[in-house]
């Protein structure tokens, strides 16, 4: 089984837990972390870590869902990972989230199933101008 | 005389290489090459993998103490390319001042909160020897502004004394 936590600059996770709630139904298993102003990355990065930590010893993964490359959410991410094995996506959208949220239970390796929601999220973003256009 | 043409933007921002900055600063000072002045993060290896990572493609990153970064000051070294300085803490900020820095202007962008200090501008919290150490530079005729993005009025320092350490003025 794995354990999901959406982590991003302000309200983005708990927004997309809420749509993905609307078009998933309720969800388990699965959290929100979000930055707020003043925040330092630092806290940030001790409350993913604990919270990972936690996780890794109920469940056989733990998937991180980060909103921006590069931003504290993602950096946190990746001072966890020096001494926690878990797994970590950056540019969380809608598509992916779902994907990641109702994948998990599927009998498919877990590789696999990291490749299925990267696929997801860059799938998810089409030019739609273009694509009636193309119709 | 040292030269500081390349240095397109200082500022103060203890979260240092984040969103504000990845995806607004870089873009609107147009540096392409980062200089984190931080004591403590020149020695600690892991911790300055974490910024240059999340730095994105293109984009050189290069941690120093305050020495090593004032030596390159005065040596006229950082000539090739726009730079964008990031300190961590005001107190490296001081150190290289002290050491002979002088822009014509800094910019604090986040300063997080702790005991001795009290929250001065959105995201800033200042001590009552940060807010000196400010001044000093002011007096040095070195612009200090408060802001977050670029999209924001600009705050200037005497605004800041004023309202948060009138003993001082």
């Amino acid at each position: 089984m794995t354990y999901i936590i959406l982590a991003s600059h302000g309200d983005l996770a708990g927004g997309m837990l809420n749509s993905v709630q609307l078009l998933a139904g309720p969800q388990k298993d699965i959290s929100i972390l979000m930055l707020k102003p003043g925040n330092s990355l630092e806290v940030f990065a001790k409350k993913l870590s604990s919270k990972i930590q936690e996780k890794l010893q109920d469940y056989d993964h733990v998937l991180v869902l980060t909103d921006l490359f590069g931003g504290s959410p993602s950096n946190s991410a990746i001072i966890a990972m020096k001494n926690l094995s878990f797994q970590c996506i950056t540019g969380i959208n809608l598509p992916m989230t779902l994907e990641a949220v109702l994948d998990r239970n599927q009998n498919i390796k877990f590789d696999e199933y990291i490749q299925k929601i990267k696929n997801a999220g860059r799938n998810g973003v089409i030019d739609l101008n273009k694509k009636l256009a193309l119709n | 005389m040292a030269n500081y043409d390349n240095i397109k933007l200082i500022r103060v921002d203890e979260r240092l290489i984040h969103g504000q900055v990845v995806t607004q600063w870089l873009n609107k000072s147009e540096a392409n090459k980062i200089i984190i002045v931080d004591q403590f993060l020149s020695t600690n290896d892991f911790l300055s993998n974490v910024y240059v990572m999340a730095a994105p493609a293109g984009t050189d990153v290069l941690v120093l103490n305050p020495e090593d970064f004032m030596k390159k000051i005065n040596n006229n070294e950082l000539n090739a390319g726009k730079y964008l300085i990031l300190f961590k803490l005001i107190d490296n900020l001081k150190k290289c001042f002290d050491l002979g820095f002088s822009p014509s202007e800094i910019q604090i962008g986040n300063v997080g909160s702790s005991d001795d200090r009290k929250v001065v501008y959105q995201s800033v919290s200042l001590s009552e020897t940060e807010a000196k150490d400010l001044l000093e530079l002011q007096n040095k005729n070195i612009k200090v502004y408060f802001q977050q993005v670029p999209g924001e009025k600009p705050v200037d320092l005497n605004e800041i004394i004023k309202k948060h350490f009138s003993n001082l003025n």
